[in-house]
């Protein structure tokens, strides 16, 4: 299958900073990507560079099975809703569906008017007027009704409360359902992707840590809870992500190579928050499984 | 894309269009009055070598009104500049202000497509607003240019006749965009373009227009000859030249001369008799052989000029269009 995103030693850097670095990903097509990591850890910058809102300092971003971001073909390929969801203020709704008709060929026109009905935004009023929960669904609105193959949603469900959350999530997995989109959901919290997610993608420091389907990364990763304090670990650990030691017990997460049947250790399976915050504590730590890269790049990693 | 480029703009079009109407409204009065000056009291043949009667009148008159009106008049210069700054400016730095180039850009076209779109509907409401102002004014300034002539450094007429308006609002439009392409940010880019704006309308208006060929010296006009030219040359100077010669007189000298002359000649006795007054002068001038140079543009380059300086507006308007899809597409994000 071909990938829905491929970046190949991609690197961005403003002024001397890097915001990221030596960014290989290889993301397949139809999946539900959730991007974690702390607020500036390269987030966004992977979905501008993905987008092709920035040029990268170095290596290269395909889209949609090879197309390079940014390129006409590209755009209408990719949609993004911004972190800010910023809206044109002075425009009402209706502007921005003709925004969004005028400058997408493929833009669904009757979806986003249903959408934004049974949301009871109305259509005359202008962005600026609108609460910031409705700014961000209009906005949604408008990246869903693209209709593209990749959709990248920067942080989508930092502005909605719980209940336009759930709505959200059940609207998310219906698109993926109907259209076989792939779509990228960046978030500083890992819960609230946990139910909705098949791929992981940690960032930290403006490198990937982790990468990889959710099912594998939980089938090589337990929380193994054994006796207090012992340096020591049971035979079937790879490594230790984090260790947490309470006064009577010692708690790991860890990446093993098989089932661990040490009496003393009870294993259990970790949580998709556990393991990605584990990872996030534990900056020398990462885990790339088969290493991505396309044929064309050659395979240096 | 012509729709989201005027529907974005339409304030400052509309804006544009306020301006002209209420300019349009300020320029009937003083522009009426002047026609029916002109036309009552038939400017036209005061410009013969001998004056009709009443043009001492319909000159006064004419002054007042002239006195007025180039108090006000050279402001209008600003406009372009305006139109640039509050117009261009904002084209780009607004959606880097309000974060909407987001948006505006991962949609599914191209930013230079974009931006294309941007400048096209733009320049052509600016480009439109722009002739419809330049013809107001060379009604409205019609009557003062018969008698200044539109080529002359005094006249009003270059400026607000044919291109070199629209040009100039091109060029103005062209720097507002690019920058606010640069700055990012629209006060800061509303100032640059003014300054921008002003730095090279200043050089070239006073500087390099006068230059842009070579003046021509006519030589060997009598005293007696009050209008040599012909209407319409933009007269740089006239200076006296000594007798049988080639010979330039010094400014000391030739207020010398005109000194030696009045002594020579006899005063009026009342202002009614300026004109004879002048004419011995000129007499005195005459018998004992000097002459006048003038250093002039000759009004059949008019156009010519026009031409040069549109050229130079647009291709400096170019470079900075140039500048600017480079600067989107390359640089910006």
């Amino acid at each position: 299958m071909s990938a829905a995103v491929e970046t190949a030693g991609v690197g961005k850097r403003y002024g001397s900073v890097w915001a990221l670095r030596e960014c290989y990903l290889n993301l397949p097509a139809g999946r539900v990507v959730a991007l974690v990591g702390p607020n500036g850890a390269g987030k966004s910058t992977l979905l501008s560079l993905v987008m092709g809102l920035t040029d990268p300092s170095c290596g290269s971003v395909k889209v949609a099975g090879g197309l390079p971001a940014g390129s006409d073909a590209a755009l209408a390929q990719v949609a993004f809703l911004a972190q800010d969801h910023a809206l044109y203020r002075r425009f009402s709704v209706g502007d921005h569906l003709r925004f969004g008709r005028t400058l997408n060929a493929g833009f669904d026109d009757p979806f986003a008017r249903l959408r934004l009905d049974e949301l009871g935004i109305p259509l005359g009023r202008p962005a600026g007027k609108l609460s910031g929960g409705q700014q961000a669904q209009v906005a949604l609105t408008l990246a869903l009704a693209k209709r593209s193959s990749v959709l990248l949603l920067d942080e989508p469900m930092a502005s909605l409360d719980p209940l336009a959350r759930r709505d959200f999530m059940g609207l998310l997995m219906s698109t993926v359902a109907d259209t076989g989109a792939t779509v990228v959901l960046s978030s500083h919290v890992v819960s609230e992707l946990e139910r909705v997610c098949d791929y992981l993608v940690v960032l930290s420091r403006s490198e990937v840590q982790v990468a990889g389907d959710v099912d594998d990364l939980l089938a090589v990763h337990r929380r193994l809870v054994g006796p207090a304090p012992s340096g020591e670990v049971p035979y079937g650990v790879e490594s230790v992500i984090e260790r947490t030691v309470t006064g009577r017990q010692t708690i790991l997460i860890a990446r093993v190579v098989g089932p661990v049947h040490d009496p003393a250790w009870a294993s259990h399976p970790v949580s998709l928050e556990d393991l990605a915050l584990a990872y996030l504590g534990a900056p020398g730590a990462e885990y790339l499984p088969r290493p991505q890269f396309s044929a064309m790049d050659g395979g240096l990693r | 894309m012509t729709w989201l480029a005027w529907r974005q703009h339409r304030g400052e079009s509309a804006a544009a269009a306020l301006l002209l109407a209420v300019l349009a409204l300020v320029v009937l009065p003083s522009g009426l009055h002047l026609h029916q000056l002109e036309g009552t009291l038939n400017i036209g043949h005061c410009q013969g070598a001998t004056p009709g009667a009443g043009c001492a009148t319909a000159f006064d008159a004419f002054n007042a009104t002239s006195r007025s009106l180039s108090g006000i008049v050279p402001w209008l210069n600003l406009l372009p500049g305006l139109a640039g700054a509050f117009i261009g400016a904002p084209l780009v730095a607004r959606e880097m202000e309000e974060g909407t180039w987001r948006l505006a850009w991962s949609q599914g076209v191209t930013r230079r497509r974009w931006l294309r779109a941007q400048l096209v509907a733009t320049f052509g409401v600016v480009v439109l607003a722009t002739i419809l102002f330049t013809i107001v004014v060379t009604w409205w300034l019609a009557p003062l240019n018969h008698i200044d002539g539109r080529f002359a450094s005094n006249g009003h007429g270059f400026d607000f006749y044919g291109m070199v308006p629209a040009a100039w609002a091109l060029l103005a439009l062209a720097i507002g965009v690019l920058a606010g392409t640069v700055a990012r940010r629209v006060v800061p880019a509303v100032a640059i373009t003014f300054g921008a704006y002003l730095a090279i309308r200043l050089p070239v208006e006073f500087l390099l227009r006068p230059r842009y060929l070579p003046p021509v010296k006519l030589w060997g006009v009598e005293p007696s000859n009050v209008h040599p030219l012909g209407p319409n040359n933009w007269v740089f100077s006239q200076d006296l030249v000594a007798p049988h010669s080639h010979h330039i007189l010094s400014a000391t000298q030739q207020d010398l001369v005109q000194r030696i002359a009045q002594a020579a000649s006899p005063k009026p006795k009342n202002s009614g008799q300026d004109v004879q007054y002048l004419a011995s002068l000129a007499h005195y001038l005459q018998t004992h052989g000097y002459t006048y140079a003038f250093t002039y543009q000759p009004a059949g380059r008019f156009w010519i000029f026009q031409g040069i300086e549109t050229g130079i507006c647009l291709v400096l308007a170019l470079l900075a269009v140039a500048a600017t899809c480079w600067w989107v597409s390359r640089r910006l994000t």
